[in-house]
């Protein structure tokens, strides 16, 4: 009985967050006139890929992919870059007022973009930065950094601290304790971490939205929002549907791919608390 | 080599309690020194300042007459085997030998035959490109013996490091390590809560409690002239007896302690006591002899153990006579 419970309550979970995703896909291999016949159909009758081919062709999606793989790839490496110093630190060494600064660093995961999308702007356009790559890079970087310190210190804790005192008696410095030592040792942390930090990237869109006016430093979602018909009362559903499968696709594939040290990154450390 | 002299090193962790309280201690070139004690009495805490990974509050700690007190572990020139090995999980048994010359920039050529002869010293040039994890314990512990002693440093420090290995495989390994370090004449200090580790590796022992050295000696001073009960009582199996004084003469104060051994069974003895366990160990058995509050453990040839109650006897040259404090009285 419980079993069945369980059971259908994740069936009704697996649904419910599959159904958006699910019609999309479904939308997207559906032809020009059947997307809006009355009464809808649920699978496509001639399924084709005509949507997929045209974003391409007729949009600058392509463009918009690159824009969204260069700000997430920039930004998860300076991110990473960064964190892995500071979690380092606070995870082995001793320094005043780290249990306070790993507090502050959670209070600041918690403070909504929305807020920073006005000030940010204002901040772009005094640096020269509007409508740069770069901003959107440092930007996405820096709010996700509270985010990466503390998971990367979650996993450096998990490496026992001998290793790391044999490493020093050998003779290596502090730095390159972390590259030949820990940064190995973390590296399923890292990856996980690196995974996360670049989906926040590549999903972000209200940052995106404001910092990137101009059409050819678009990233993916500001792209797929700005899709527009001929005429204004024209909606292209179905190539938006094909857009948001295609940039949908990876970020799961990578996920599945890295669950296992995902989830162990979230929980690493927890039991010791 | 190069001798090592810690000289009056106090460390606090949660002052005024402290790890380790103005100790002083001396290894000469080529001699191997332990430090016994039971947990918590600091003695994993003087090895760690020795080697870096602690900072002394006080003292001053010399390697071949050089203050080392604020160098880093890496410059200090001693090699560390850890109690749990710290291996270093990626890397191949080759990779984690060669890694401290490695950092020191020494030519690769040389690293190879430097790497591939301690190998072959410790019988583990057939297992040069396994990775720690798929090594026995044995494998592991021998493996983090050749990353010490490929440095060639002038030191060795050793936490703990048989504790892990199976009864049998510790003797084995105790015996390889002596032989090896008399071979190259090594500097030692050996961390172990094992007394039997420490009697028979060392030249000399120096017994901690409590942050303090109670003795240093030679393994047969430190057995047959226990400087206090603590020391009576830690070296030594089974455990010496301690007991009030006046059971041996009458009035007398403080405490007197007598081996096991020393104690004889005969049907004259001044004392009768019941006998409350017996335990074999073979051709000898342990009996506990109790009579109201007095305990006492004989060893006894198996064949003469009694049942019942039994009389003992004391060789009173034998015993060993301790003041109230503790301390051994002099005579």
């Amino acid at each position: 009985m419980r079993r069945l419970c369980l059971a259908s309550g994740l069936a009704f979970l697996v649904v419910f967050s599959l159904g958006p995703f699910v019609w999309s896909f479904l939308t997207s291999l559906k032809g020009g006139r059947e997307l809006f016949s009355i009464p809808p159909t649920y699978f496509p009758q001639s399924p084709s890929l005509e949507h997929y081919t045209g974003v391409f062709e007729q949009r600058p999606f392509a463009r918009y992919i690159g824009n969204s793989l260069i700000v997430g790839a920039g930004s998860t490496l300076i991110a990473l870059g960064a964190a892995s110093l500071a979690a380092y630190a606070l995870a082995r060494l001793r320094i005043r007022f780290s249990g306070a600064f790993e507090k502050a660093l959670l209070l600041l995961a918690l403070v909504p973009p929305a807020l920073l999308v006005i000030p940010l702007h204002d901040a772009a356009r005094l640096t020269g930065l509007s409508n740069s790559r770069l901003a959107l890079i440092l930007i996405h970087a820096a709010l996700n950094l509270p985010f990466a310190v503390w998971m990367l210190t979650a996993f450096f804790r998990g490496i026992p601290g001998e290793l790391l005192e044999a490493a020093r008696l050998d003779g290596l410095s502090r730095v390159q304790i972390l590259r030949r030592i820990v940064l190995p040792l973390a590296a399923p942390g890292l990856a996980a971490t690196a995974i996360l930090v670049f989906i926040f990237s590549w999903n972000e869109f209200a940052l995106a939205l404001t910092l990137l006016t101009r059409d050819d430093v678009r990233t993916v979602p500001v792209g797929i929002a700005m899709l527009s018909g001929v005429t204004v009362y024209e909606v292209p559903w179905g190539q938006i549907s094909a857009a948001v499968v295609m940039t949908t696709l990876p970020v799961v594939a990578a996920v599945i791919l890295f669950q296992r040290w995902i989830v162990g990154g979230l929980t690493a450390g927890a039991l010791k608390g | 080599m190069a001798d090592v002299r810690i000289d009056r090193v106090s460390r606090m962790f949660e002052p005024p309690v402290p790890a380790v309280a103005e100790v002083s201690l001396r290894v000469g070139d080529g001699e191997i020194v332990t430090v016994l004690g039971p947990s918590g009495s600091g003695k994993s805490t003087l090895l760690r300042l020795v080697a870096g990974l602690e900072k002394a509050d006080a003292g001053d700690i010399l390697i071949a007459d050089r203050r080392v007190n604020d160098l880093e572990p890496g410059q200090r020139d001693v090699a560390m085997v850890f109690q749990s090995y710290a291996l270093y999980p990626h890397m191949t048994v080759f990779e984690n030998i060669a890694s401290p010359l490695r950092v020191r920039g020494m030519a690769p050529e040389e690293i190879e035959t430097r790497v591939r002869r301690t190998a072959e010293r410790l019988g583990l040039a057939a297992l040069l490109d396994r990775r720690p994890r798929a090594l026995s314990g044995g494998e592991q512990q021998r493996t983090a013996l050749a990353r010490a002693l490929v440095r060639e440093p002038k030191a060795f420090l050793l936490d703990e490091p048989l504790s892990n290995l199976d009864a049998a495989l510790r003797e084995r390994t105790r015996r390889d390590i002596k032989t090896l370090f008399r071979q190259i004449g090594a500097t030692a200090l050996y961390v172990t809560h094992d007394q039997v580790e420490a009697m028979t590796l060392s030249d000399r022992i120096a017994v901690m409690k409590a942050g303090r050295i109670e003795q240093i000696g030679t393994p047969e001073e430190v057995y047959d002239r226990p400087a206090t009960t603590f020391v009576a009582g830690f070296v030594g199996s089974p455990r010496m007896n301690l007991l009030p004084a006046d059971v041996l003469t009458p009035g007398g104060g403080g405490t007197v302690g007598v081996r096991p051994e020393d104690v004889t069974i005969c049907a004259d003895g001044p004392l009768e006591l019941e006998v409350a366990l017996r335990e074999s160990l073979g051709s000898r058995t342990l009996l506990t002899l109790r009579r109201g509050p007095l305990e006492i453990t004989v060893l006894v040839t198996s064949r003469d153990a009694p049942s019942g109650t039994a009389r003992v006897r004391i060789d009173p040259t034998r015993a060993h006579y301790f003041d109230a404090d503790g301390k051994r009285r002099s005579a």
